[in-house]
């Protein structure tokens, strides 16, 4: 009862301020607020809410090739739940945001080095971390694919050496998925670790000089204050590391391809919403596709939503 | 704070000259949108375009190139919405499907009131364009799969040099001696390339894989099982790489690098291989496909032309798309050595062009020798299966009798769907 | 003690550069071979086993990419995106960001969670329908309807409430006291603030906009209003790509974006030096 009191009072402080508009404090934060995102909203309403919306119709419907559609309820959404294809293309697409994940430590651990005071070539060392972001995935496929070769790819040169079979990287079905993920992982690292370091940038340094004056050692001063106060930024990456991972869909077709033999072993949700959608045609099946990744991710991000309420600090 | 002013302004400069460039020309004349994928092919189609506004004074056209690999997704978002280009690139596995749609105008009545000579076109590259009985392209760049292969390993091998009318057993003979497993050099190498091999082996073996009406699957005829055998025998015989393999280096990637001495591949290779190191150490030749029980015919797929059924011009259209298929052009494009034409009287062009590399006269004779690929209205569907029943077959997981068999259902599941499209 | 301590900090500096070298070698090296390949001939591209440098280092593939495709009014195209989009993600994903994380709405988390579904569908599904609209207010192959999705950004809106929630509350409260009125104190105080935070949505912004393909190869037919690296892909062919020619194109679009980022790099790690943050 009492902090509602208080508001309301400061609210009839202001309402006689400004006599004519007799919004309460409460009301005037919420109507700044509606038009503080409105601009926003206004253009993800007609370019993306939209379509959003489209599909989730669509999914209920038998579709022609281009145009027509027919309503059949929840006939897709059946067909969903048995279809094996649907089933192999959610595990691998778990797999892949599973391995995915490893790029969040690796971001926060070379964001850190990168952001050690008074070192010195350090924006060249950022510029070359920066290097995978900027690279075409047509160039970073090519290249990842020599890298795996069977025969004379340099990882199994290397793995030869230190006296191990070759591995053949890109043509088992789990490894392959851990294999694109780990090209993920590498060319997604730049942009992580920008994050991570813009937000190490408000870390006060005085923070860190009170805590050494205390005592505490470099990797104490880092799990004690810096993870806690840039915990808010891992969190925004963890997210969009596991957004990105269930939306992969360049790579696989680039590293994989359909002269793979483990090509249908290695789908993921997104290439099997395309192969359903713009190769086979079947629009209104592949939108229940979209509609069952949406609320997959959902889920997801839902879940790690409510987590981060145990680990992440807001200032 | 100064730098970045200078930057901004720079920015902003180039931002307005992006604004002002991207105004539209200033056009009494009609302009026809043509919408390709190949942009190594753009030189010698913007050279068959200039000749053609030459001859027509205000009509012009405007080449439009998407990558293949988007290409179809982008033709689909515009039909979609009723906004397909003037005229585009078509393949035959699409054609139906856009053809069945209404998405594309018939050419026939404006061929016959133009006077063009349709039957001049091979029937065979004719009947990739039709659709129930009308006709809607004047197909260009005709080809056909050959065996390439390397001279110098069939000479270090000690293997005589293949010749017209050799047979499968010829072949795999000659993969099995110039197989030399401890130098990493293989015979031939079998892709999980369903145009590239087992289509036509299955054709020569006397049978086919849909039947003429489209709707009957064929994968369980005695036929389809053997032409599947032929490759599965070289496999087994350690002829070939295996598909783990090919998958992390292609196999053009390996023939040109001596790792592979006979390729079955298409005539489109062409001009990639005219350009390598095999081709300057005179080493490239290329020879008919060996014949099989019945046959030495291989598939032929073309190119066709389309005019959109909303086309802004069709008569400035169809003028372009029979200029497209017409001798003139033919002369343009078999002279770079892109692929032959409808016409035999320009092969001479396309030999000519690859006169220095190799001799390419068995192309001409391989495409005498063609048959229509086989297309239904939503092929992809039973294409992505075929691949997957081939991966299991090649890979040894399944026997070809049971592979076949699986194939033979999904297909067949697959064509019946396709009624209710 | 400061001589110990300095010795002992040259000792860590060691092993960081160590790390940071090792690790950099394998971030550089697929980038090393695609500028290797580009100087490369098809023949030595397609080679096997891999050759690492070319026998002769030749400029044809430069040449040939300026032959192919309009490169100046593409980069023009790329430049004039990456401004506008940027310029409009500043401000929108700021103001939006900044309501999402400090001020309280009625469904505000509803709404919050509507935008991040914008990201978690894939962005095939956003062609068809986003081509009908660009239809409907005629703008089909134009500039404009290749820039216009770009403006509105979840994921903008996403980093600047997660950036915004980073920053001391205390703050704002002060400046409310002192009278300043809420778009007072977002414009400010915790605009200047978020200095870190909007130089990486900036970064961001651009590279995705230098980097965007599928929807400018959708929207754009005329091949002189793609985008760069739209118009690079279009080197790419059915059967066979040339790729010394491809990767030469690669390399002249990813420069511009190398430059950037190091231009803009120093100025967010200043960041925090000049906002005079305590």
């Amino acid at each position: 009862m009492t902090d509602t009191v208080a508001p309301r009072l400061r609210s009839v402080a202001n309402g006689a301020k400004s006599s004519c508009f007799a919004l309460s404090e409460r009301q005037r934060e919420a109507l700044t607020g509606y038009l503080f995102i409105l601009p926003l909203f206004l253009g993800a309403a007609v370019l993306f809410f939209y379509p959003i919306l489209r599909s989730f119709e669509l999914s209920f419907m038998q579709t022609g090739v281009f145009k027509g559609e027919t309503f059949v309820g929840l006939k897709h959404y059946r067909h969903l739940m048995d279809d094996p294809k649907m089933w192999q293309a959610m595990v691998n697409s778990m797999i892949y945001a599973l391995v995915g994940l490893l790029e969040v430590p690796l971001a926060i651990f070379f964001a850190s080095l990168l952001n050690t005071p008074g070192l010195r070539f350090l924006s060249f060392y950022r510029v070359l971390f920066f290097l995978p972001v900027v690279t075409m995935p047509t160039a970073v496929g090519m290249v990842w694919q020599l890298l795996y070769n069977v025969d004379y790819g340099p990882i199994n040169q290397g793995l030869a050496l230190a006296g191990f079979p070759p591995v053949s990287w890109l043509t088992q079905p789990v490894i392959v998925i851990v294999a694109v993920a780990a090209v993920g992982i590498w060319s997604g690292l730049g942009q992580s670790i920008i994050l991570i370091l813009s937000g190490l940038q408000t870390v006060p340094p005085d923070l860190h000089e009170a805590a050494e004056m205390d005592g505490a050692g470099p990797l104490q001063r880092f799990f004690r204050i810096t993870l806690p106060m840039i915990s808010p930024t891992i969190f925004l990456v963890a997210v969009l590391n596991v957004i990105k991972s269930l939306q992969v869909f360049d790579l696989i077709y680039i590293m994989v391809g359909p002269k793979n033999p483990v090509f249908d072993q290695a789908q993921t949700i997104v290439t099997y919403f395309f192969e359903v959608g713009f190769v086979e045609h079947d629009r209104g099946y592949a939108a229940a596709i979209v509609i069952s990744l949406l609320a997959m991710i959902m889920m997801v991000t839902g879940l790690q939503f409510y987590l981060q309420k145990k680990w992440v600090h807001y200032g | 704070m100064k730098l970045n002013r200078r930057a901004c302004l720079w920015l902003m400069g180039s931002a307005v000259l992006a604004a002002t460039t991207t105004m539209p020309a200033f056009a009494a004349d009609v302009t026809l949108s043509y919408a390709m994928w190949d942009q190594s092919q753009q030189p010698t189609f913007r050279k068959i375009a200039d000749a053609f506004e030459k001859k027509n004074p205000g009509i012009k056209i405007d080449i439009q190139i998407t990558p293949f690999s988007k290409y179809w997704t982008k033709l689909q978002t515009e039909a979609a919405n009723d906004a397909l280009p003037d005229v585009f690139w078509m393949n035959p596995f699409n054609f139906p499907l856009y053809a069945s749609q209404g998405m594309l105008q018939p050419i026939d009545e404006k061929a016959t009131a133009s006077g063009f000579d349709v039957s001049a076109i091979p029937q065979p590259m004719r009947a990739i364009y039709s659709y129930d009985g009308k006709l809607y392209s004047l197909p260009n760049n005709r080809d056909a799969l050959v065996v390439w292969y390397n001279r110098k390993l069939f000479k270090d091998a000690g293997v005589a040099e293949p010749k017209d009318g050799w047979s499968w057993t010829d072949f795999q003979t000659a993969a099995k001696s110039l197989t030399k497993a401890d130098a990493g050099i293989w015979g031939t190498a079998v892709s999980l390339d369903f145009r590239g091999n087992v289509l036509n082996s299955v054709y020569q073996a006397g049978g086919t894989i849909l039947s003429e009406d489209r709707k009957r699957a064929q994968w369980n005829t005695k036929e389809a099982a053997e032409g599947v055998q032929y490759w599965v025998d070289i496999i087994k015989a350690g002829s070939s790489p295996t598909l783990e393999q090919l998958a992390s280096t292609d196999a053009n990637s390996m023939f040109l690098s001596g790792k592979v001495a006979m390729l079955q591949t298409g005539s489109w290779m062409g001009v990639t291989f005219a350009d390598s190191k095999l081709a300057k150490d005179e080493d490239l030749a290329v020879i008919t496909l060996p014949k099989g029980p019945k046959n030495g015919a291989s598939s032929t797929s073309s190119l066709g032309n389309m005019i959109s059924a909303t086309a802004k011009h069709p008569e400035e259209s169809y003028k372009f798309v029979e200029f497209l298929g017409s001798k003139e052009a033919a002369d343009i494009y078999t002279r770079a050595g892109i692929a032959l034409s409808a016409y035999p009287e320009f092969d001479k062009n396309f030999i000519d062009h690859f006169a220095k590399a190799f001799d390419a006269a068995p192309i001409a004779r391989q495409i005498a020798d063609t048959f229509p690929m086989p297309v239904s209205l939503n092929s992809s569907v039973w294409l992505k299966a075929t691949s997957t029943a081939l991966t299991g077959i090649f890979t040894g997981k399944e026997s070809v009798e049971d592979g076949l068999k699986k194939l033979q259902t999904v297909m067949q599941e697959a064509l019946d769907a396709e009624a209710s499209l | 003690m400061a001589r110990v301590r300095s010795s002992e900090s040259v000792r860590a500096h060691l092993a960081v550069h160590a790390v940071l070298i090792i690790s950099a070698l394998a971030m550089v090296f697929p980038f090393f071979w695609q500028v290797m390949t580009t100087f490369k001939t098809q023949t030595e591209a397609l080679q096997v086993p891999p050759q690492l440098l070319p026998a002769t280092f030749g400029f044809d593939a430069y040449r040939q990419v300026l032959q192919r495709i309009p490169f100046v009014d593409m980069f023009n195209n790329s430049v004039l995106s990456v401004v506008t989009r940027t310029v409009a993600q500043l401000i929108f994903c700021s103001m939006a960001g900044y309501a999402f994380a400090r001020l309280r709405f009625p469904f505000r988390g509803t709404l919050f969670v509507m935008l991040l579904a914008i990201m978690m569908v894939p962005r095939e599904i956003y062609l068809i329908p986003q081509t009908e609209i660009m239809k409907s207010v005629g703008l089909l192959d134009t500039v404009t309807a290749m820039i216009a999705p770009g403006l509105f950004s979840a994921f903008g809106t996403f980093l600047m409430r997660q950036f915004f929630l980073t920053l001391p509350e205390s703050l704002a409260e002060a400046a409310r006291l002192d009278g300043a009125n809420r778009f007072q104190v977002f414009y400010l105080i915790m605009l200047p603030l978020a200095k870190p935070g909007l130089i990486a949505l900036a970064i961001f912004t651009a590279l995705w906009t230098w980097n965007e393909l599928l929807w400018p190869l959708v929207i754009i037919s005329t091949s002189s209003n793609l985008n760069l690296s739209a118009g690079i892909s279009t080197l790419s062919g059915e059967y066979v790509t040339d790729y010394p020619m491809l990767m030469a194109g690669s390399l002249m679009a990813e420069l511009p974006m190398i430059v950037l980022f190091l231009v803009l790099q120093k100025r967010f790690i200043e960041g925090i030096a000049t906002t005079g943050m305590k």
